[in-house]
C-alpha cells in the first residue's frame, strides 16, 4: 500500500517589502520639509506678524507643538496597520533590543558626562548615541515602522524605567526622531539598507530631533550657536549612530543570531546570487 | 463523530527541512501519544527534538519557516488545516528558558495572557485563572510580580497559562533545564498530578532519575532524524542501551550503573530503573559474590591550603546580607565543590575570589598572600573564573582571537601567542573551528572555549559556575574529563554546582553555604553522610550513593560509593572479576 | 534615577485613567510652553508639585528628591541660554567677563527656559510616579487605540529592563575577570561599551526569538484583536480632572496676564 503523504509547503511567507503609496510619500516628505524648515518659518512668521502683542507670537509657536502631537496621533493610530505584517519574532526583537539599550544608554551617560568638557559648543555630538536604535533595528528587521517604533520604544522604556527626561524630553523625542529616519527608509520602499540610505536616515533623524529639542531647551539661542548645534546633531548621529549601528548589525550577523531575521535572509539571497556567477 | 476517539497526537512520516539549510532535520518521524500518557523523548542535542516539538502545535509551519512533509494530527485533525488559535487551545508548549516564557508583569495577567489572545470573555477569566493556579500549585500568588518568582515558579506559571487556555496535551521541551534540584523535583511532582487529571504529555528532558518512574513510554530520536526506539521505559533503556550510549544521552544513574555491570558480563536482573530495583538486583550479585578484595577509599592526603577564607562577610548595597562570617579552606590541587541552595551566597563568594567584589570584613589569602592586595591584572593570572553563560565572556570575532585576546593584552610576542593558542585549540578539540565566530559554536564547544580562554593565562585556580549546565551527556563528560586532566596537572578546581552526581563523581572536597554561612568544609564522603545538613541545604544524594547505602544496611561490609566507578569496581571485585578481564570485555 | 518611577499608592492621581491623565498634561504643556517669562512656568511648576503632594499623596521630600538630579541639567540650560541668547533690543548688563555679558534680560530668558524645562520634567514625574505601567499600556490600547502588538512590545521591554541591566553587569564582570579592565579614559570606555554591546544584544536577540515562540504558542497574534482581563474605564472623575485642570490653568493664566507678568516668545525678536 502506498504511503499516503501530503506535501505541504510552508504556510509562512515572508512579506514582500511594502511599496509606499503616493500619499505616504507626500506626507513623509512634507513632514521632513516642515521640520527642516521650521526654524526659518518660525523666524519669518515672528518677524512679519503684525501687532506688538508678544503673546500672539508666542501662541503661534504652539503650532509646532500641535504638529508634534499630530505626528504622535498618526503614529498611534497607524500602529495597528503597520504591525499586521510583522511576525511576533520581529516585534519582540524590537522590544528586547530596546530593553537592552537601557543599560547601554546608562553607560553612555557616564561617557557623555566626561565628554561635555572636551567638545565645548560641539557638545551635542555626544547626543548621537541616543539615535542608535533608529538605525540598528531597521537594519536588522527591514520592515515598515522599524525605525519609528524602535526609537520610540527605546525612549519610552527609558521613561518607564526612570529616565528623568520624561515624556516630553525622551518618549516624544524618540518618536519624532524615529519618524525622521522612517521617512527615508520609506522612500526606498523599505528595500535599501546600504551606507548612503543609513546615512541619510541618520541625518533626517538628527534634523527632526534637533528641531524638536530647539524650542524646548534653547529657543533663545544665538543663530550661530544654533547652527553649530544643528551641525553637531548631524555629525553626532553619523559618528555615533549610523557607523556603529551598521557595524554592530554586521557583528551580530556574524554571530549567527540574526539568521532568521530579514538581514540574514538578505545575506543568503546575496550569497546565492553571487554563487551563480 | 469519531473525534473523541482520535489520538491526542499522531505524527505520520514527518519530514522537516528549514529553508536555506541543506540538512534535513527530520526524516520520517512516526510517533503517537495516547490520552493520559506521559511520553519521554530522548535524543542527542542537535537531533531535532525541539524542531519536532515546534511542529506539534503547528508553530511550524504556521508561524515559522519550514518545509514539512507527512502529517501531524492533533486530536485527529492535521495541523495544516487547523488555525493556530485552535491548535494552541489544544496543545500547550513549554520551553527551557524561564525568563523567555513570560510576557506580562503579574501572575494573574500571565495566566490570562493566553485566554485574552483566544478572545475569552473577561467575565470568565477570574474563575479559570483561579483553577489554573490551583492546578499548578501557585494558588494565592495572583498579585505577585512575575520578576519576583523563582525559575521553577515561572515555569509552572507558564504552564498555568496554557492550562487556562483549556489544553489537554502538553509538549515540554527541557522544562527543568535551568531549574535547581528543588524546582526540578517540584515540577515533576506537578507532572504526576496533571497525568492523573488525564493530561497527555510529551516531554523532552535529560534529568531522568526521578522522572523515569512517571513516564509510560520512551521514544528515542537518533542522529538521522528518525525514531529509533519507542516503547515502555524498561524495554527501551535495557534493550537500547548500546544505541543510547552511542547517542550520548543522559540516563538515570542506576541505568548507567547497570549498563557498566552488564558490560563487564555481570547479570543485572531485572534491569533496574529505580533505586529500589537497583538494590534488589544488586543484592543478589553482592550475595553471590565473594568477599571484597578492593581497598577502602583512600583517605585524602592533607595538603597545604591554597585559598584561605576567614570570617568573610558581605552585605549588598541593596541591603541583602549575602555572606556571614564565612570560613573556608581550599587546598592546593583540590577538586572542590561549592554547594548550597539558590541565594545562599555561592556566587558572591566566588566573586570575592576573583576580585569582582572586595571584602567588607574578613580576609582571603591566596598561598598566604592577601588576595585584595594583588592588582587585578595579576589576580586574573592566578585565579580564573568561568561564567555560567559562556557567551558573556566572548570578546573577539574568531575562536583564535578569543584565545589570543588575554595573551596579546599581556604584550606577549605573536609567535608565543600562536604557540599557546595552537596548543589550546588542540587540547580542547576546537582545531577545525579556530576561524569560526565564538557565538556560532554549539553549546558544548562554547563551554570548552570559555574554559580554554580562562586557561590561556595558565591560572593556578579555576572556578567554574555550573560547568555542565545545559550540556548533553557526551559534552558534559568531555568537559569534566578536561577538568580532571587539568586537576591532575596541578590546577586547583572549584566548581559551583547543584548537581550532586557531579560532586560524587569528580569532587574530592566540598563546602556548603546556607543563608550566607559556611556550614561544611571537608571531604565529599563526610558531606554525603550528613543527612541533616543535606536536607537543610536542599541537596539530594546521588542515586548510586543511596543504592550503596541500602546495600550496606543489609550487608555491613559493603562500602558507601560516591560514584558509579567506585560501585562498579566494588561489585566486580566481589564477584571475582578482575580489572583486566573486565577491560577485555569492552 | 530610582525615585523617578512608579510609586504604588492610592490617591486621586493613581485612580485616574492613564490616557486622560496624559491628555490633560499634554494640553497644559501646549498651552503654557510658549509663554516666555519667569512667573508662568514657576506658577505651573508649583501647581504640579502641589497636585503631586495633595492629589497624588507623594511626600514633598519624594518629589524634591526626584527632581534634584535634574537640577544640574536645568542649571546648564539656564547658563547656556543666559549667556548665548540671540541679541535683544535692550540689555541691562549685570556683569561681564571677556567678550561675554550677562544682562538682566538674558537672565530672565535663561531662567524662564530653565523653569519651563523643570515644569516639563515635573509633569513627567507626576505621570510616571502615579501610573502603573501595565495599566498605562492597557489604557493606551483601550482608550488611545494603540495596536496591541506594539503595546506588548512596550510591556515586554519594560519587563526585561532589570534583567538586561543584570546581564550587562555580568558581561562587564566577565571582562574584568579576563583581566580586561573597563579602563577610565574616554576611549577605553567607548571600547568597552562596544565590546559589551555584542554579547548583550546577541543575548537579547536570542531571548526575543524564544519569547516569540512562547507567545505564539499561546496564540499571541492569532486574532486581529484580543480581550483584556482588566478594562480601563473613563469615568466622570477623569473628565472632572481634565476640565478642572483646564479651568484652573485658564484662571491662573488670566490672573498672570492681568498682573502683567506674562510675555510671549516675541521678546526674542524685538
Amino acid at each position: 500500500m502506498a504511503q499516503i503523504s501530503t506535501n505541504q509547503s510552508s504556510g509562512y511567507k515572508p512579506e514582500p517589502a511594502a511599496t509606499p503609496t503616493s500619499l505616504m510619500v507626500i506626507a513623509g516628505v512634507a513632514f521632513l520639509a516642515l521640520f527642516a524648515g521650521w526654524v526659518f518659518i518660525y523666524g519669518w512668521l515672528a518677524q512679519t506678524l503684525p501687532g506688538d502683542d508678544n503673546l500672539v507670537r508666542g501662541v503661534l509657536s504652539a503650532l509646532f507643538w500641535l504638529m508634534v502631537f499630530v505626528v504622535v496621533l498618526v503614529a498611534v493610530r497607524t500602529s495597528n496597520i503597520a504591525f499586521t505584517s510583522w511576525q511576533t519574532r520581529d516585534i519582540l526583537l524590537l522590544a528586547l533590543v530596546a530593553a537592552a539599550f537601557g543599560p547601554l544608554f546608562v553607560q553612555w551617560q557616564t561617557i557623555y558626562a566626561g565628554l561635555s568638557g572636551l567638545l565645548r559648543q560641539w557638545n551635542d555630538i555626544a547626543q548621537g548615541f541616543w539615535f542608535l536604535p533608529a538605525i540598528l533595528v531597521p537594519y536588522i528587521i527591514r520592515r515598515p515602522g522599524a525605525a519609528l517604533f524602535a526609537e520610540t520604544l527605546a525612549a519610552s522604556v527609558a521613561v518607564l524605567a526612570g529616565s528623568p527626561y520624561g515624556i516630553v524630553g525622551s518618549a516624544v523625542a524618540g518618536l519624532v526622531q524615529g519618524m525622521g529616519a522612517e521617512v527615508i527608509f520609506m522612500l526606498t520602499g523599505w528595500r535599501r539598507y546600504n551606507w548612503p540610505t543609513l546615512a541619510l536616515a541618520g541625518t533626517a533623524s538628527a534634523i527632526t530631533g534637533f528641531v524638536y529639542q530647539w524650542p524646548i531647551y534653547y529657543p533663545g539661542l544665538d543663530p550661530t550657536l544654533l547652527a553649530i548645534m544643528a551641525l553637531s546633531f548631524v555629525i553626532g548621529v553619523l559618528l555615533l549612530a549610523v557607523i556603529p549601528g551598521k557595524l554592530l548589525g554586521d557583528a551580530l550577523l556574524a554571530t549567527g543570531v540574526l539568521d532568521r531575521f530579514q538581514i540574514g535572509r538578505d545575506r543568503r539571497t546575496q550569497a546565492a546570487a553571487s554563487e551563480e556567477f | 463523530m469519531d473525534v473523541p476517539l482520535a489520538l491526542p497526537l499522531a505524527v505520520e512520516g514527518l519530514r522537516l527541512r528549514y529553508p536555506h539549510e541543506s540538512r534535513v532535520v527530520l526524516r520520517g518521524v512516526d510517533l503517537t501519544l495516547r490520552r493520559g500518557e506521559v511520553k519521554l523523548l530522548l535524543g542527542p542535542s542537535g537531533a531535532g527534538k525541539s524542531s519536532l516539538a515546534l511542529t506539534l502545535n503547528g508553530l511550524i509551519p504556521h508561524q515559522m519557516e519550514g518545509d514539512i512533509r507527512g502529517r501531524v494530527l492533533v486530536n485527529g485533525t492535521p495541523t495544516t488545516v487547523t488555525t493556530l488559535a485552535a491548535l494552541t487551545s489544544q496543545v500547550g508548549m513549554l520551553f527551557q528558558d524561564p525568563e523567555a516564557q513570560l510576557a506580562t508583569l503579574t501572575v494573574a495577567d500571565e495566566v490570562a495572557f493566553g485566554m485574552e489572545n483566544l478572545l475569552v470573555p473577561p467575565a470568565e477569566m477570574a474563575g479559570r485563572i483561579h483553577a489554573a493556579l490551583d492546578r499548578t500549585g501557585l494558588q494565592g500568588l495572583e498579585g505577585r510580580g512575575t520578576n519576583a518568582l523563582s525559575g521553577g515558579q515561572k515555569q509552572r506559571l507558564a504552564l498555568a497559562s496554557t492550562l487556562a487556555m483549556g489544553v489537554s496535551i502538553l509538549v515540554l521541551d527541557e522544562p527543568t533545564a535551568n531549574l535547581d534540584p528543588v524546582g526540578t523535583s517540584d515540577f515533576f511532582k506537578l507532572l504526576a498530578h496533571l497525568k492523573a487529571e488525564g493530561v497527555s504529555v510529551l516531554i523532552i528532558e535529560h534529568k531522568l532519575d526521578e522522572l523515569v518512574e512517571q513516564v509510560d513510554s520512551i521514544a528515542v530520536l537518533d542522529w538521522e532524524g528518525k525514531i529509533a526506539l519507542d516503547g515502555p521505559p524498561r524495554q527501551v533503556l535495557a534493550e537500547g542501551r548500546d544505541l543510547l550510549e552511542q547517542l550520548g544521552v543522559w540516563l538515570p544513574q542506576v541505568c548507567d550503573l547497570a549498563n557498566r555491570l552488564l558490560d563487564r558480563g555481570l547479570a543485572v536482573e531485572p534491569y533496574p530503573l529505580t533505586i529500589g530495583e537497583a538494590v534488589a538486583a544488586l543484592s543478589q550479585l553482592v550475595d553471590t559474590g565473594g568477599p571484597s578484595t578492593s581497598s577502602e577509599d583512600m583517605p585524602q592526603p592533607d595538603r597545604s591550603n591554597l585559598l584561605t577564607i576567614e570570617s568573610l562577610s558581605y552585605r549588598y548595597p541593596q541591603g541583602e546580607q549575602a555572606l556571614r562570617e564565612v570560613n573556608l579552606h581550599i587546598q592546593e590541587g583540590d577538586f572542590y565543590a561549592l554547594l548550597g541552595p539558590n541565594g545562599s551566597g555561592k556566587t558572591t563568594l566566588a566573586k570575592h575570589l576573583v576580585g569582582l567584589i572586595r571584602p567588607q570584613a574578613g580576609t582571603i589569602k591566596l598561598a598566604g598572600k592577601d588576595l585584595t592586595r594583588l592588582p587585578p591584572a595579576m589576580l586574573s593570572r592566578e585565579v580564573a573564573y568561568v561564567f555560567q553563560n559562556p557567551e558573556h565572556q566572548f570578546v573577539a570575532l574568531t575562536v583564535y582571537d578569543e584565545l589570543a585576546y588575554s595573551l596579546r593584552a599581556l604584550k606577549l610576542p605573536e609567535a608565543e601567542v600562536k604557540a599557546r593558542v595552537d596548543r589550546l585549540v588542540e587540547e580542547f578539540g576546537l582545531v577545525e573551528h579556530s576561524r569560526s565566530n565564538p557565538f556560532s559554536l554549539s553549546q558544548g564547544q562554547k563551554r570548552r572555549l570559555s574554559v580554554a580562554t580562562m586557561l590561556a593565562l595558565e591560572a593556578k585556580v579555576l572556578i567554574l559556575d555550573e560547568p555542565t549546565f545545559g550540556q548533553d551527556h557526551e559534552n558534559a563528560t568531555r568537559i569534566m574529563r578536561e577538568l580532571q586532566r587539568l586537576n591532575a596537572g596541578g590546577v586547583t578546581i572549584v566548581m559551583i554546582t547543584h548537581d550532586m552526581k557531579l560532586v560524587g563523581e569528580y569532587a574530592r572536597r566540598a563546602g556548603v553555604l546556607i543563608a550566607g554561612r559556611a556550614r561544611y568544609n571537608g571531604s565529599v564522603a563526610g558531606l554525603f553522610a550528613d543527612d541533616m545538613l543535606l536536607r537543610e541545604a536542599r541537596l539530594d544524594l546521588p542515586p548510586v550513593y543511596e543504592v550503596s547505602r541500602q546495600l550496606r544496611a543489609t550487608r555491613g561490609d559493603f562500602p558507601l560509593c560516591l560514584s558509579v566507578d567506585r560501585m562498579v569496581e566494588e561489585i566486580c571485585s566481589r564477584s571475582g572479576i578482575s580489572r583486566a578481564a573486565a577491560s577485555s570485555t569492552r | 534615577m530610582q525615585s523617578f518611577r512608579y510609586q504604588p499608592g492610592s490617591s486621586v492621581l493613581h485612580a485616574l485613567n492613564p490616557s486622560i491623565k496624559l491628555l490633560t498634561i499634554a494640553v497644559v504643556v501646549v498651552a503654557i510652553t510658549f509663554i516666555f517669562d519667569v512667573a508662568t512656568p514657576l506658577t505651573f511648576l508649583l501647581l504640579t508639585i502641589l497636585s503631586m503632594v495633595v492629589l497624588g499623596r507623594l511626600t514633598l521630600g519624594q518629589v524634591l528628591r526626584s527632581l534634584t538630579p535634574f537640577l544640574l541639567i536645568v542649571l546648564s540650560i539656564v547658563v547656556l541660554n543666559t549667556i548665548f541668547h540671540r541679541p535683544l533690543a535692550s540689555e541691562t548688563p549685570i556683569f561681564s567677563f571677556g567678550p561675554l555679558t550677562v544682562s538682566w534680560e538674558g537672565l530672565e530668558i535663561g531662567l524662564s527656559i530653565g523653569l519651563r524645562v523643570l515644569f516639563l520634567v515635573s509633569t513627567s514625574l507626576l505621570f510616571v510616579a502615579t501610573t502603573e505601567p501595565q495599566e498605562f499600556v492597557l489604557s493606551l490600547v483601550q482608550q488611545a487605540r494603540l495596536g496591541y502588538k506594539l503595546a506588548f512590545a512596550l510591556l515586554v521591554a519594560y519587563r526585561f529592563v532589570p534583567l538586561f541591566a543584570e546581564e550587562y553587569a555580568n558581561i562587564q564582570a566577565a571582562a574584568r575577570v579576563r583581566g580586561i579592565g573597563s579602563g577610565q579614559g574616554f576611549f577605553a570606555r567607548v571600547r568597552s561599551l562596544r565590546r559589551d554591546a555584542v554579547p548583550l544584544l546577541a543575548s537579547a536577540i536570542r531571548r526575543s526569538e524564544r519569547l516569540a515562540v512562547a507567545m505564539d504558542s499561546r496564540a499571541f497574534g492569532a486574532h486581529p484583536s484580543r480581550t483584556y482581563r482588566k478594562t480601563m474605564k473613563v469615568t466622570r472623575a477623569d473628565w472632572l480632572f481634565f476640565f478642572g485642570t483646564l479651568g484652573v490653568s485658564a484662571v491662573l493664566l488670566a490672573v498672570l496676564l492681568a498682573a502683567g507678568l506674562t510675555r510671549g516668545m516675541g521678546v526674542l525678536f524685538q
